[in-house]
């Protein structure tokens, strides 16, 4: 099993080496009874493993912004995220990294509405690696940034979605990585908000930091990425400038990834340890 | 303003996870802080609670097998010392591992947005455990006063038992937070296998009381050793023999290593089910 870690000798800011990963997919059902019965007739499982990639094999240079693309909505560009960040191991093959790629994943659910936002800044801060004192030494940095200053003592529960997504942005970016693996999280907010993140990723991307830019519209992708990956099928399918890929698989289908908004509020604080305990007798 | 600094690398090799929690420290301590206040927080008492719920136990348990039953010495004497010295580890052993089994899938959303080590959830449960554990202790003290009388120079072997449930907890707790992701039966299977320790931990009674011919099959549980450790400061005769701490000791060994060794295996099918 391959394990990840950050290789400071590396040329490249990141290397996929021939990686295939499978990921378990959980049919949605409906029905009991009859269709159940059905099913098991059919034997069809409810639980089957998907390949999401196979022998995945491409590089990244050090200050690159690289966009990818899916061919196919079914061609997810998630994992490869994850992959690159290092929150996923692939079944084989290697991911080699120089620094530390930090994850930016679309998320509504990273803000948690029971905490205040000062809270909320902090947890995510420390899933981002960063440590308390970091974090208050930034403090201002991402408040005039977020706009957050009347919001900072409420509840995150009183923000509109528009702030939660600023607050993950802004603190993700205070985290002050070398590259970034983000995941329609690139450019977000409203019009206004949307200026200022343009301003900072493009300061960051000329001081060379590097980009793997997924789940965004191509208009975005035009302005900012230097270099396109299309994955269909679970491999690179084309590996050339933004243009050719918008022209490959249609400008249309390159969409801005939505919130799943279903999704519960990350409980890094509220830990479920102390629920339901058991006791010796 | 920003300043650069080094950061936490992603590790995923045993050495390295140690040393990227290390490197997360501070983080760590935050929330296992923040996890104690938030567990007594509600309470009147607040932190009494660490030491209210075992003395309760304790002093049932005593009230059962010293008074009601009290015909056959089950162990020491005095015999409330004896069962409170041993109940606080046995508490904290079963309540870490229990709370172990909802480590991984309580902090399952943070996963693939978290560049801390895997385990740091695991490690958190056992920190906060082990604080728990530690705030009971004054119960000792008091079943000391209350029965007066006071350890020996063996004390030492308190010490030397503790550090070892806690390696055996690291261990343990790995092993049953990774298989319950993948197993959701798991954690009831865990709860019925803790039960069945309870009883066939030398809590209630000493090792020394079980027949010869079954020593050495109570000695393969680690907790015998464990516990006796703990006991030998009071009472020098619940030694084990050198051959006891031997089984007890490598079975705790083969428990932590089996533990390190499927948290490794199933690492990256974890961090698909997040």
């Amino acid at each position: 099993m391959a394990r990840i870690h950050c290789d400071p000798s590396l040329g490249n800011a990141l290397e996929f080496e021939d990686v295939t990963l499978t990921m378990p997919r959980r049919r949605r059902r409906k029905g009991g009874g009859r269709s159940d019965r059905l099913r098991r007739l059919a034997q069809e499982t409810s639980k089957v493993d998907e390949q999401v990639y196979g022998n995945l094999t491409f590089t990244v240079a050090p200050g690159e912004a690289v966009a990818l693309i899916g061919r196919q909505p079914k061609d997810s560009t998630v994992e490869l995220i994850r992959l690159a960040a290092g929150t996923l191991i692939p079944d084989h093959g290697h991911v080699r990294r120089r620094d530390v790629i930090l994850p930016i994943l679309r998320r509504a659910g990273l803000v948690n509405a029971k905490l205040t936002v000062r809270q909320n800044i902090f947890v995510i801060g420390i899933l981002l690696g960063l440590s308390p004192e970091q974090i208050n030494e930034r403090m201002d940095w991402i408040v005039t940034t977020a706009g957050l200053s009347r919001a900072l003592d409420s509840y995150a529960r009183a923000c509109p979605p528009e702030l939660r997504r600023r607050i993950v942005w802004t603190v993700s970016m205070a985290a002050d990585a070398k590259a970034y693996a983000t995941q329609g999280s690139l450019i977000v907010g409203d019009d206004s908000y949307r200026e200022v993140g343009w301003q900072h990723v493009e300061e960051l991307k000329e001081q060379g930091a590097t980009f793997l830019v997924a789940g965004q519209n191509a208009r975005v992708m035009e302005r900012f990425c230097t270099r396109a990956l299309v994955i269909g099928d679970g491999q690179v399918i084309l590996d050339g400038t933004v243009e050719e890929a918008l022209n490959l698989v249609g400008r249309g289908q390159v969409k801005e990834d939505e919130d799943d908004a279903a999704e519960d509020a990350v409980d890094l604080l509220d830990s479920s340890a102390e629920r339901d305990e058991w006791r010796a007798d | 303003m920003r300043g650069s600094t080094a950061r936490t690398p992603i590790h995923r090799s045993p050495y390295c996870a140690g040393v990227s929690i290390w490197r997360s420290r501070q983080a760590l301590f935050l929330l296992v802080r923040r996890d104690l206040s938030q567990k007594y927080r509600k309470l009147r008492l607040g932190y009494l609670w660490a030491i209210l719920e075992p003395l309760g136990m304790s002093v049932t348990m005593w009230f059962v097998f010293e008074i009601l039953l009290g015909g056959r010495k089950m162990g020491g004497q005095p015999y409330y010392l004896f069962l409170t010295v041993a109940i606080l580890p046995w508490w904290w052993f079963t309540s870490g591992i229990s709370s172990a089994t909802k480590a991984f899938i309580g902090f399952s959303r943070t996963l693939p947005v978290s560049v801390l080590p895997t385990q740091f959830s695991v490690v958190r449960v056992l920190i906060t455990r082990t604080f728990d554990f530690l705030f009971s202790l004054p119960l000792i003290l008091f079943a000391m006063l209350v029965t007066w009388s006071f350890p020996g120079i063996n004390i030492g072997f308190f010490f030397l038992a503790f550090v070892v449930q806690l390696i055996l907890m690291y261990g343990l707790s790995l092993l049953v937070a990774s298989i319950s992701v993948l197993v959701p039966d798991f954690a009831r299977i865990v709860r019925i296998v803790l039960r069945a320790a309870f009883y066939l931990s030398p809590v209630l009674y000493s090792l020394a009381l079980v027949p010869e011919s079954a020593r050495s099959a109570a000695a393969i549980n680690p907790l015998a050793g464990i516990l006796a450790l703990y006991r030998v400061g009071w009472w020098p005769e619940e030694h084990v023999p050198m051959f006891g701490y031997a089984i007890s000791g490598s079975v705790a060994l083969i428990c932590v290593i089996a533990g390190i060794i499927t948290f490794l295996r199933l690492e990256h099918r974890i961090l698909k089910e997040a």
